[in-house]
C-alpha cells in the first residue's frame, strides 16, 4: 500500500498482517517436564515395555503414540503493524524511518486423562503469554556520484523494546476427565505462575561505502550498540567492521573471457561483533523467593510456615563487570555467473574466534554462589561455504528447473578454558557424564571409555601382575561376557563413578556436523510448481542411547522384573555373548551385575550420524491472473506442504512422532 | 535535541526485574528481615537434608551422625548399587559417597546467607523498622542472634565432620572477585562458634515470643545446647592422642547444662506421648528442624522413609533400604522375658501340672505360698524359656526385646523381611487422602531436645570422674522409661559406666544425628564401630575426605591428612 506525499518526496508504506498457527506436541510433551528432555514420546528405549498384550487400551494408545483422550491443544496468533516511511530531501540525501510494532500471543490448553496419571484424577495446565516487540530504524541515507567515483554512506539509530509476559496455572488430581481447565482440584494441588521480561536495545551506527568505476569496492563501518542487560559503565560496545570487494569481470583483462563468465567478483572482510547473554537482569544480585526447597520436598516455600527469601545463591550474583562479548573474525569469498546467470554460485572461507555464550564457572564454594558466567571460553569456528545454483533447461522448454545447493563445512575447537586451560567434563542430566570440553578438540566432544571387545571367556581378562587381582571396576571383577573397557591408565581399575576428569576415558569423536547442507529443486509447469527439499549432514558422530538404553533397564535394582518389564532388543538377531568361547558382538545382557559395562559413555555406542533427508515437498499452483483480477487480488496461490521422514545410512533411525 | 532524545531513550536500557526481589531493594521492613532469616533456616534444612541424589532417603545430618558406625551396631544399610554403605565399613570414598557426602558447599551456602543477614540488617535505618516492630534494637538482635546460631551450628557440623576447614564470616561485596581459602585449623573454627554463640545468647531471650517458634526458631536455649556440645567434643576431640579430656572445657559444658537445664524452662515429656514429641514440637524440644506438613513443608524423602515398608506407607516394599540390626535391639533392649504358662514339675518323686512363671529361662512356681525356682525341675521336654498354654507350647520367657521399653515400644517394630523398622519417624500424612497417595512425612528432624542434655551432664560427671552422679543419672532415664536393663551402680567400673552411658544414648537418640559423635568423644568406637582401629582415631581417620572436585578450583586446599594417598 505505498503511497506518495509531498510531490512524491515523501512515501509512506504501511504493513500489516496477521498470521495464526496450531500445532500439535505429541504426547511426551508433557508441560511438567518441560525444563527437561522433550520428547514427542511419552516412553523412552528404557522404559518401553517388553509386550503390548495385557496392557489397557489406553496405556497401549499411549505408548503407540495413538492415544487421543488428552488434550493439547496450542494456539499463537501474531500480529504485525509495519510503517515505513522515507523522505528525500533532494536526490542524494533521504530520511527514512521503519518502524514495526510485533504483537504475539500464544496460548496452550492442556488436559491429560486420569488413564494417563495412574487414575489418581486428570491433570489441567493451561498457559498463556504475550509479547510486544517494538522496533524503530531510523537513518540518513546519502549516496553520490562524482565521475567514476561513487560513495554512499548510511548514519542511523535502532531502537528495540521488547517485553515479554507470561500466566501458567496448572491442577493435578482433578476430579473429572470432562473438566479440560483447571478448575475441580483441591486448593493445595493448584500452581500459578506469571513472568516478566523487558530487555531494550539501542544502537547508533554509521556505514561508509565507496567504489571506482564499479570495480573496486571499499566499506567501513561501525556501531555502537547499548543493552540493558548489562550494568552501568558496561552497557555500551563498539563495534567496527571492513571489507573490500574487486569485480574482476569489469577488467580489460578479463574480456576475453566476459562470453562465458559474466560475473566474477572477489571480496574480503574482517570486524568484530557482538554478542549479548540471553537472560535479563544478569547485573543485579537477584533473590530468590520461596526458597523454601530442600532435597525432601522441593515444592516447599517456607521454613515454619514463613516465606523463605534467599539469594539466588545458585547463580544470581550480580554481573556487574559482564559486557559485550566480542567476536573477531574475516571472510575471503568468491561470486560468480556463468553463461548469463543460467550457473552461478558463490564461495567464502571464514575464520571466527569467540568466546562460547556465558559458560558457567565455579565461584569459591566460601561465597555460598555456585556458579557465575564467564566469557573465559574461547571457541573457534572455521569453514568453507559453497552456493551452487542452476537453470539448466534451455529458455525455450516448457518446463522450468531450478536447483540450489549450498553445502559447507564447518570445524570449531576449544582455544582456551577457564582456569589455567583445565578440561572441563560437562554436566549432563545422565548418570554417564559423556561429553567433555577441551582445549583443541572440538565443542562437546564424547567423553567416552574405548570399548575393546567382548571378552570370550575369563582367562581373557587382564590381571594385574602385581597383586593377581583380575580387571575389576569398584563393583567387582569382570565377568566373561563383559565389554572390554579399555583400561587407559593401566591400574587395572576402572571407576564408573567418577564423574570428574576419568583416567580411563577418552575425548573422541565430534557430535558438531562438519558438513553441512540442503539441496533445492523447484519444476515449474505452467501454473504448476513442484518443489523437493533435501538436506544433509556428514562426518558427525552420534552417541546412541537409544540403543544404549535399551541395554541398560536391568542394570538397577530388581533387574529380573526389569527385565520381564521393559522391552529388550531382539537378542536373538545379534551377536551377543551366550556362553564362555563366544566371540561376540555384544556383551552379555547384564541382570543386576553393577559391573555397568553397558555404560552409555563408551565408543560401543559412538556411530556415525550421517543422513540425507527429503526434507519437505511443496505443490503449488497459481490461479491464473485473469481470474484473479477479477476477484481484485494481485496473486492467488494455493499449495501443499509435505513434511517427510528422514532417509539414509542411520542403522537405528530415530522413529518421528506423527504429527 | 538528539542529546535530549538520547537522554531519554537511555531509560529503555535500565530494566528492573518483575520477577523477584533483589539485593538494591531488598532489606527495607520487618518483615523482609523475617523472610530472610526464615531463608537462612531453609538452607540450614537442605545442607541438613542434602544427600546422594542416588538414595535421596539418606539425609546427610544421619549419614554423619549415625550411619558411620558398622552395619550390626546401629543400623543396616541395604546394598543397590550406589555404594552408600560403603561408609558402614569405614571406607568414605567409596562410589558416590565422597562426591556427595565429602563435599561440603551446602554448608557454606547456609554460612554465606548468615554472614549475608548479619551484614545487611544492621545496615537497616531503625526508622524503617519501627513502623513494624516497637522495640527495633531486639528485633534486630532476634534476627541476628539465629543467624549467628545457623552459622555457628553449621560450622559445628563442618568441624566435627572435617576438622579443619576453611573459616568464611564475611559477607563478600563482589562475589566474583572473592578469594578461594584454605582450611582453618579446627581451633579456630570452634573459637568462632564458641565467639558466636555468646554473642548469640546475649541476642536471643529464654522461651518463645510465639507458641509457633517453639523448638523450631532458635533460641538462647538453642544457643546454650550447641554450646554445652560444642565444648564436650572440644574438651574431647582437640587432641585424640591422649583419652583425658580438657577440663576446662568439660566445666565450661558442666555450667553451660546447669544454666539451660535450670533457666531453659524445658521438661521432659510425659513417657505416655513419648511418640508425640518426634511430631511436634513439645516441652522437651531445645532446636529441631522444622519439616511439618501443616505448612506443606513435609518430606517425601526423609531418612524416617527409608525405614518404612508398605505397612506404614501405602505403596512401599516390604523390604526398605535401612533397617535396625538384630544386634542393635539385642545391645540396647535385650532382656530376659517374662511370661505365664502351665507345664510339668518333677516334685516329691511325682510329675506335676502346676501354673509357672517364667523369667528368661528360668521357671518359677508358688508352693505354699512360696514363690520357688524349680527351673532344674522342670520338663526339659519343652525347651528353655517354653510353657504351656492352653495345648500350645509356647516361648513366654526366654530372651527379647524389652517390648514394655517406652522407646522400644514408640520407636521400634517388626515388618516386612528385613531386621526391624525404626518407627519413630512414621507420621505420614497424604496429600490425596482419597486413595492414599502423594505422602509426606511429617516429623521434624530433632538437633537438640532436653534428654539429650540431661545425658550429657552424665558424660560431664564421668570426665569428672563423679560416677554416682552419672549412675543415677543413666538409672533415672531407665526407671522413667519402665526399662528391663539392669541398673547400673557407682561402684562399676568408668568404662562399663561408660559402656552404659553410650548404650543408654543409642536408646534415646536414636538417629537424631549424635551417636557417632558420641561414639568418638567417649572413646566407645572401640566397642561399637569394628573397623575404627585406634590407631586410625589416633590418625583422625575419623573425619571425611573432601570431594576432589573441590581441588580443581581452589589450589590453597589440602586434602584431610588421614585421607592423603587414599583417595
Amino acid at each position: 500500500m505505498l503511497s506518495k506525499a509531498m510531490k512524491g518526496k515523501l512515501e509512506i508504506n504501511p504493513i500489516l498482517f496477521f498470521t495464526r498457527t496450531t500445532r500439535s506436541r505429541g504426547l511426551g510433551a508433557d508441560p511438567r517436564l518441560e525444563n527437561l528432555n522433550i520428547n514427542p514420546f511419552s516412553l523412552g528405549a528404557g522404559n518401553m515395555p517388553s509386550s503390548l498384550f495385557n496392557l489397557s487400551e489406553a496405556k497401549k494408545e499411549s505408548i503407540l503414540a495413538s492415544y487421543d483422550e488428552s488434550l493439547d491443544k496450542n494456539l499463537s496468533n501474531v500480529f504485525n503493524m509495519n510503517l515505513n516511511l522515507s523522505y528525500a530531501f533532494n536526490e542524494h540525501l533521504k530520511l527514512n524511518s521503519l518502524s514495526s510494532y510485533k504483537y504475539s500471543t500464544s496460548r496452550r490448553n492442556y488436559n491429560r486423562t486420569s488413564a494417563m496419571e495412574s487414575f489418581l484424577g486428570n491433570y489441567s495446565y493451561t498457559y498463556s503469554d504475550q509479547i510486544e516487540d517494538m522496533l524503530t530504524s531510523n537513518y540518513l541515507s546519502y549516496t553520490n556520484k562524482w565521475g567514476e567515483h561513487n560513495f554512499s554512506g548510511v548514519v542511523g539509530q535502532d531502537i528495540q523494546f521488547n517485553v515479554f509476559e507470561n500466566t501458567s496455572a496448572s491442577g493435578s488430581f482433578g476430579a473429572s476427565d470432562n473438566i479440560k481447565v483447571v478448575q475441580g482440584v483441591l486448593l493445595k494441588n493448584l500452581g500459578a505462575y506469571s513472568d516478566y521480561q523487558a530487555y531494550g536495545l539501542l544502537s547508533y551506527y554509521s556505514r561508509l561505502s565507496y567504489d571506482f568505476k564499479d570495480r573496486y569496492l571499499f566499506s567501513f563501518a561501525g556501531r555502537w550498540d547499548g543493552s540493558s542487560r548489562f550494568g552501568a559503565g558496561n552497557k555500551w560496545g563498539f563495534f567496527p567492521s571492513a571489507s573490500a570487494a574487486w569485480i574482476l569481470s569489469e577488467e580489460k583483462f578479463f574480456q576475453d573471457f566476459s562470453s562465458a563468465i559474466n560475473l566474477f567478483k572477489i571480496r574480503g572482510s574482517l570486524g568484530t561483533s557482538g554478542s549479548l547473554p540471553s537472560r535479563n537482569y544478569l547485573q543485579y544480585n537477584l533473590y530468590t523467593v520461596n526458597a523454601g526447597a530442600y532435597p525432601g520436598n522441593e515444592g516447599s516455600s517456607s521454613y515454619n510456615g514463613v516465606t523463605a527469601i534467599t539469594p539466588n545463591l545458585r547463580d544470581g550474583a550480580a554481573q556487574s563487570s559482564l559486557s559485550w562479548e566480542k567476536s573477531k573474525q574475516w571472510n575471503i569469498g568468491l561470486d560468480f555467473e556463468v553463461e548469463k546467470g543460467k550457473y552461478s554460485g558463490s564461495i567464502d572461507v571464514y575464520n571466527k574466534e569467540s568466546s562460547l555464550q556465558l559458560f558457567s564457572v565455579n565461584l569459591p564454594v566460601t561465597t555460598g554462589y555456585s556458579k557465575a558466567l564467564t566469557n573465559a571460553i574461547g571457541v573457534r569456528n572455521a569453514g568453507v561455504e559453497l552456493t551452487l545454483a542452476a537453470n539448466p533447461l534451455p529458455q525455450s522448454s516448457p518446463v522450468k528447473w531450478f536447483s540450489r545447493l549450498n553445502i559447507s563445512y564447518n570445524k570449531n575447537a576449544i582455544m582456551n578454558l577457564p582456569n589455567g586451560n583445565r578440561d572441563l567434563v560437562m554436566d549432563g542430566d545422565r548418570f554417564d557424564k559423556s561429553h567433555i570440553l577441551s582445549v583443541g578438540s572440538p565443542i562437546n566432544a564424547f567423553y567416552l571409555y574405548r570399548t575393546l571387545g567382548v571378552f570370550a571367556t575369563e582367562d581373557d581378562i587382564p590381571v594385574n601382575p602385581f597383586t593377581g587381582a583380575k580387571y575389576r571396576n569398584s563393583n567387582g571383577t569382570f565377568t566373561a561376557g563383559s565389554f572390554y573397557i579399555q583400561d587407559v591408565d593401566g591400574d587395572y581399575f576402572t571407576d564408573v563413578f567418577n564423574s570428574g576428569i576419568n583416567p580411563d576415558k577418552i575425548p573422541m569423536g565430534d557430535p558438531n556436523p562438519r558438513i553441512t547442507g540442503g539441496w533445492t529443486n523447484n519444476f515449474t509447469w505452467n501454473n504448476f510448481t513442484v518443489g523437493l527439499f533435501f538436506n544433509f549432514v556428514f562426518k558427525r558422530d552420534i552417541l546412541n542411547l537409544f540403543l544404549a538404553d535399551q541395554f541398560s533397564n536391568s542394570t538397577s535394582g530388581d533387574p529380573q522384573n526389569n527385565f520381564a518389564q521393559y522391552s529388550t532388543p531382539n537378542l536373538d538377531a545379534i551377536n551377543i555373548w551366550r556362553q564362555p568361547g563366544d566371540n561376540a558382538t555384544y556383551a552379555k545382557y547384564d541382570l543386576g551385575t553393577y559391573l555397568y559395562y553397558y555404560t552409555s559413555a563408551q565408543s560401543f555406542f559412538l556411530t556415525k550420524g550421517d543422513f540425507v533427508r527429503l526434507k519437505n515437498i511443496n505443490l503449488q499452483y497459481n490461479i491464473p491472473a485473469p481470474i484473479i483480477k477479477k476477484w481484485g487480488l494481485g496473486s492467488f496461490k494455493i499449495f501443499e506442504h509435505l513434511i517427510t521422514q528422514p532417509v539414509g545410512r542411520l542403522q537405528n533411525y530415530y522413529p518421528m512422532q506423527r504429527m | 535535541m538528539l542529546a535530549y532524545q538520547h537522554e531519554l531513550l537511555q531509560k529503555i536500557l535500565e530494566q528492573q526485574p518483575q520477577n523477584s526481589t533483589y539485593d538494591e531493594v531488598f532489606w527495607q521492613t520487618a518483615r523482609d528481615c523475617e523472610f530472610a532469616i526464615a531463608g537462612n533456616y531453609s538452607l540450614l534444612r537442605a545442607s541438613f537434608t542434602a544427600t546422594s541424589s542416588y538414595e535421596e532417603n539418606a539425609f546427610r545430618y544421619n549419614m554423619y551422625g549415625d550411619a558411620q558406625t558398622t552395619s550390626t551396631s546401629y543400623l543396616t544399610i541395604n546394598y543397590n548399587g550406589d555404594g552408600l554403605e560403603g561408609i558402614q565399613g569405614g571406607d568414605f570414598t567409596f562410589q558416590y559417597n565422597i562426591q556427595t557426602l565429602g563435599d561440603w558447599t551446602v554448608f557454606y551456602k547456609t554460612i554465606a546467607y548468615s554472614n549475608i543477614i548479619l551484614k545487611k540488617i544492621p545496615l537497616i535505618a531503625d526508622d524503617k523498622l519501627a513502623k513494624d516492630v516497637i522495640n527495633v534494637a531486639s528485633f534486630k538482635n532476634k534476627i541476628m542472634g539465629q543467624a549467628l546460631f545457623i552459622r555457628a551450628l553449621s560450622y559445628f557440623q563442618l568441624v566435627k565432620v572435617w576438622g579443619d576447614v576453611p573459616l568464611v564470616t564475611e559477607a563478600y561485596d563482589d562475589v566474583l572477585s572473592a578469594p578461594q581459602l584454605p582450611r582453618s585449623p579446627k581451633a579456630d573454627v570452634m573459637k568462632q562458634i564458641e565467639n558466636d554463640c555468646h554473642a548469640a545468647i546475649n541476642m536471643l531471650n529464654w522461651g518463645n515470643e510465639a507458641i509457633q517458634e517453639k523448638g523450631v526458631i532458635a533460641n538462647r536455649g538453642s544457643v546454650y545446647a550447641l554450646l554445652a556440645h560444642l565444648y564436650l567434643w572440644r574438651a574431647t576431640m582437640t587432641n585424640v592422642n591422649t583419652d583425658n579430656p580438657i577440663m576446662s572445657d568439660v566445666n565450661s559444658a558442666d555450667t553451660t547444662l546447669n544454666t539451660l537445664i535450670a533457666r531453659g524452662g524445658y521438661s521432659l515429656v510425659d513417657t505416655a506421648k513419648y511418640g508425640d514429641q518426634f511430631i511436634n514440637p513439645s516441652t522437651e524440644s531445645i532446636f529441631e528442624v522444622a519439616m511439618s506438613e501443616n505448612n506443606q513443608e513435609g518430606a517425601y524423602y526423609h531418612i524416617g522413609l527409608g525405614f518404612l515398608t508398605g505397612t506404614y506407607v501405602q505403596g512401599y516394599s516390604s523390604t526398605p533400604r535401612f533397617w535396625v540390626p538384630d544386634q542393635y535391639i539385642d545391645n540396647h533392649y535385650g532382656v530376659e522375658r517374662t511370661g505365664y504358662g502351665e507345664g510339668f514339675v518333677y516334685l516329691s518323686g511325682n510329675w506335676q501340672f502346676l501354673p509357672l512363671k517364667v523369667i528368661g529361662t528360668r521357671y518359677y512356681t508358688t508352693l505354699g505360698g512360696v514363690e520357688t525356682d524349680v527351673t532344674s525341675v522342670v520338663d526339659a521336654g519343652m525347651g528353655p524359656g517354653y510353657a504351656y498354654v492352653g495345648d500350645d507350647l509356647v516361648l513366654v520367657g526366654g530372651n527379647g526385646p524389652d517390648e514394655g521399653e517406652v522407646r522400644y515400644r514408640n520407636n521400634f517394630a517388626k515388618s516386612g523381611t528385613q531386621g526391624t523398622n525404626l518407627i519413630k519417624y512414621r507420621n505420614i500424612i497424604y496429600r490425596n487422602p482419597g486413595n492414599r497417595t502423594n505422602g509426606y512425612l511429617s516429623n521434624n528432624i530433632p538437633v537438640f531436645r532436653l534428654s539429650d542434655m540431661r545425658l550429657l551432664q552424665a558424660e560431664v560427671a564421668l570426665y569428672k570422674n563423679d560416677l554416682s552422679t552419672a549412675a543415677q543419672i543413666i538409672n533415672f532415664f531407665r526407671d522413667r522409661n519402665h526399662s528391663g536393663s539392669i541398673r547400673v551402680s557407682a561402684t562399676d567400673t568408668k568404662f562399663d559406666l561408660t559402656r552404659e552411658y553410650m548404650l543408654e544414648r543409642g536408646k534415646e537418640l536414636y538417629m537424631e544425628g549424635h551417636v557417632y559423635f558420641d561414639l568418638l568423644r567417649t572413646r566407645m568406637y572401640t566397642e561399637f564401630i569394628g573397623w575404627m582401629s585406634t590407631a586410625r582415631f589416633r590418625g583422625e581417620g575419623f573425619y571425611w575426605p573432601i570431594y576432589p572436585l573441590l581441588f580443581n578450583d581452589n589450589k590453597f586446599l589440602t586434602q584431610t591428612l588421614y585421607w592423603r594417598g587414599k583417595v
